[in-house]
């Protein structure tokens, strides 16, 4: 045990001694919660207070038709952009052409054209921001249609209302509140950190002190091999308790989320996520052959599992193949479980895939490990 | 010039060694690509949109409302018995939206996780309302609405605008990288200082070095191209010539961002630490996977500050994505290629090659 907690200690004081690996496990989480939930948090608001550049353009109607339409829908455009704060900046200033290459030359978002009855909203396509404006012009337009029906009398009965409401995706009691994107990323970004824990300290301490040398030389000395394994573990979950608890104060500070991380079923969920984590390092260590080979399988590891496993956006509905790789990926269900206890998002995978599943993969990867592993090169 | 190629072959052959700057050039990029592909583009694309509906209208609005979604392409009907039905199925993610519908309301049922794909659902719900609406009450088209698209572009915009983001990433890290990791670890380990007592130029040298980023920005742009075309179906007006040359000045771009970070870093590490952090904020703040206008106000006013922002508006321009002003594209390339050569020239030129005694 002494000599388990010697190697503990080592690690701590050279973690502590470089402020580089302190910033990236103990900072950089810090700091992606808050940008994640800074954007994505708010998404719906931005996006709600981006002003379109519109053109219009209004050919007289030759035909003399029924309605002057181009003056109604310039009216109905214009009375949309004048009052408060507007998503619609209407401008009429060129012809068709002017207008249509100001639209190319990326000046405008859409270019609203009228011409006799006709009104076409001409947009680019593959630019994200413009297929938006057109589709906002074309039910706005659409609903002014409706209205000069219904003022003209030609229709009595009441338009389609819609209707919309989230649905109740947090999986606790409805007085604990409904979606909380912030608690969302919460258990996200710890979960994270394990992956890092798992994929990082342990590949590259085994890894490197392998091949350096340093493992058979410590082995030399009073230390067994269990006690130098126990030592890396004690480091990495002093070292993950440090995390969730920086991570949860936060999120507790900064965006008010409140979390039962000390439930049994969350505190399950976190230690199952450390074992099959680590053990997926144990197991990398053992098949790789070198220090260089082990970093590298861990990360093009570490990002499919991290953005294909739903730490950050929900991904169960993903088309296929990607979804293979989703059921295929632990972290899926760790995540899954670990909301779902925290009452933050209803678990999309069944309770109990979510502990089998880990489960399965924690055994699967100690079997490699132990089967493979070599304490020297 | 036989000295640059000397060195540019040596160089090329390190690079190739080095597994790590391989990954994170080359192989990132592309696992990024494929990642957020499928998760950014947009669901109404290729994907079929599963709804699950729960309809008690009365027979003739029942099989208005069936006829409206049989109708739609690319939507996938599940029919259910109950609201409460249609509420866990979207929970659950096995329907992407619900929708109730009982002759006058449409109710719509979301996913709040779904950030990225509610503004998607909630068009499609509209579309679904203006046709019953046009169906139930016989509209007279006084207006009629058509939204004309260009015919260049790939119908997917959300795919459209991640891949010359996901280019602009492989440049960034290759350019990034160049003088605040490669070139200060080699100044660090004296290599430098041995080479400037040989009849080496500095500037053969760093002309070698930039080579081989070129050469890695490009293979990296290649592949990225390849797999949109070939895996992701992404189709492009790209401007060929434009293209390749905004490679080169967006690498000389970044790598001049990276001289910056070199000219105030201490040490080779802590000048490739800073690096790696302002790769990452940089990731979220240039519009490299959404635009900027999605990002709230203060974030969007940071943006202007970065490299990262106009490199990836760019490329975006170079690959037919984003329209642009010629003048506005050449004023944002020139300013910056000449404050990165600049910068680029004060850290790798009239800065010391040795390390002993730049400090």
């Amino acid at each position: 045990m002494r000599q388990a907690f010697a190697v503990f200690r080592g690690l701590v004081l050279s973690s502590l001694r470089d402020k580089y690996t302190l910033f990236w496990d103990l900072v950089f989480p810090l700091v992606l919660l808050v940008i994640l939930v800074s954007i994505f948090g708010n998404i719906g608001n931005t996006i709600s207070e981006i002003v379109f550049d519109v053109g219009l353009v209004v050919e007289e109607d030759q035909a003399g038709g029924l309605l002057p339409v181009g003056a109604v829908v310039e009216g109905a455009l214009r009375e949309m952009a004048s009052g408060g704060p507007s998503w619609l900046n209407l401008l009429k200033r060129g012809s068709l052409d002017e207008e249509l290459s100001a639209l190319a030359e990326g000046r405008r978002h859409a270019v609203v054209h009228v011409s006799g009855a006709e009104v076409t909203v001409h947009v680019q396509e593959g630019r994200m921001l413009s297929e938006i404006a057109g589709d906002t012009l074309g039910q706005v337009l659409e609903s002014v249609n409706v209205e000069i029906n219904r003022r003209l009398g030609l229709i009595s009965s009441a338009s389609v209302q819609t209707a919309y409401r989230n649905v109740e995706a947090a999986a606790g009691s409805p007085e604990q509140g409904g979606f909380d994107f912030a608690a969302y990323m919460v258990p996200g970004i710890i979960l994270m950190v394990f992956l890092s824990s798992g994929l990082g300290p342990m590949v590259q301490h085994l890894g490197v002190d392998r091949e350096l040398g340093r493992l058979r030389r410590l082995f030399a000395a009073p230390l067994g091999r269990g006690q130098y394994f126990a030592g890396i573990l004690f480091y990495i979950l002093a070292l993950s308790l440090v995390q969730v608890c920086l991570i949860y104060g936060v999120g507790l500070l900064l965006f008010g989320v409140r979390l039962n991380l000390l439930a049994w079923d969350a505190v399950f969920f976190m230690v199952l996520a450390l074992a099959a984590l680590l053990a997926l390092g144990f197991a990398i260590s053992a098949a790789a052959k070198t220090a260089n080979a082990a970093a590298a399988l861990s990360n093009g590891l570490m990002y499919p599992m991290m953005f294909l496993g739903g730490l950050y956006f929900p991904v169960m509905q993903l088309p296929y193949p990607f979804k293979l790789i989703v059921l295929a990926n632990p972290v899926t269900y760790l995540v899954n479980g670990l909301r779902h206890s925290l009452g933050v998002f209803t678990s999309p995978t069944p309770p109990w895939a979510n502990v089998v599943a880990p489960l399965c993969f924690t055994a699967l990867m100690l079997l490699v490990g132990l089967r493979k592993f070599k304490w020297d090169v | 010039m036989k000295s640059y190629l000397v060195v540019a072959k040596s160089l090329m052959l390190s690079l190739l060694r080095d597994r790590a700057s391989l990954f994170f050039s080359l192989a990132l990029p592309l696992i990024f690509l494929l990642i957020f592909a499928p998760a950014f583009s947009q669901s109404g694309g290729n994907n079929t949109v599963k709804v699950a509906v729960f309809n008690t209208a009365s027979a003739a609005d029942r099989s208005l409302l069936e006829n409206v979604l049989n109708g739609m392409t690319g939507l996938r009907t599940q029919y259910l018995e109950s609201l409460d039905e249609v509420a866990d199925v979207v929970a659950l993610q096995q329907a992407d939206f619900g929708l109730a519908w009982d002759g006058f309301v449409l109710e719509v049922l979301l996913n709040p996780a779904r950030l990225q794909d509610n503004a998607v659902f909630t068009q499609i719900t509209e579309g679904i309302r203006s046709q019953l609406d046009r169906k139930r009450l016989g509209l007279r088209d006084f207006i009629k609405v058509e939204v004309q698209k260009a015919e260049e572009g790939n119908p997917d915009a959300g795919l459209s605008y991640i891949l010359p983001g996901v280019i602009a990433l492989g440049v960034m890290s290759s350019g990034l990288f160049l003088i605040s990791s490669s070139f200060m670890h080699m100044k660090e380990r004296s290599v430098l200082k041995r080479l400037a007592a040989t009849p080496l130029k500095k500037l053969d040298f760093l002309a070698g070095l930039i080579t081989t980023r070129m050469a890695l920005s490009v293979i990296s742009a290649c592949l990225i191209l390849l797999v949109g075309w070939s895996v992701l179906g992404v189709r492009m007006p790209i401007n060929w010539p434009l293209f390749v040359t905004y490679l080169i000045a967006a690498t000389l771009i970044m790598s001049g961002a990276g001289a910056l970070i070199a000219l105030v870093a201490k040490s080779a590490r802590s000048a490739s630490e800073i690096a790696g952090l302002a790769m990452t904020i940089m990731t979220f703040f240039s519009g490299v996977y959404f635009p900027l206008e999605f990002l709230p106000k203060h974030f969007r006013a940071a943006s202007l500050f970065l490299p990262a922002t106009y490199v990836a508006r760019g490329f975006r321009f170079a690959l037919g994505v984003e329209p642009m002003a010629w003048a506005r594209f050449a004023l944002e390339t020139g300013i910056l290629l000449l404050a990165s050569l600049a910068a680029i020239w004060a850290a790798a030129v009239r800065g010391s090659w040795d390390a002993d005694r730049s400090e």
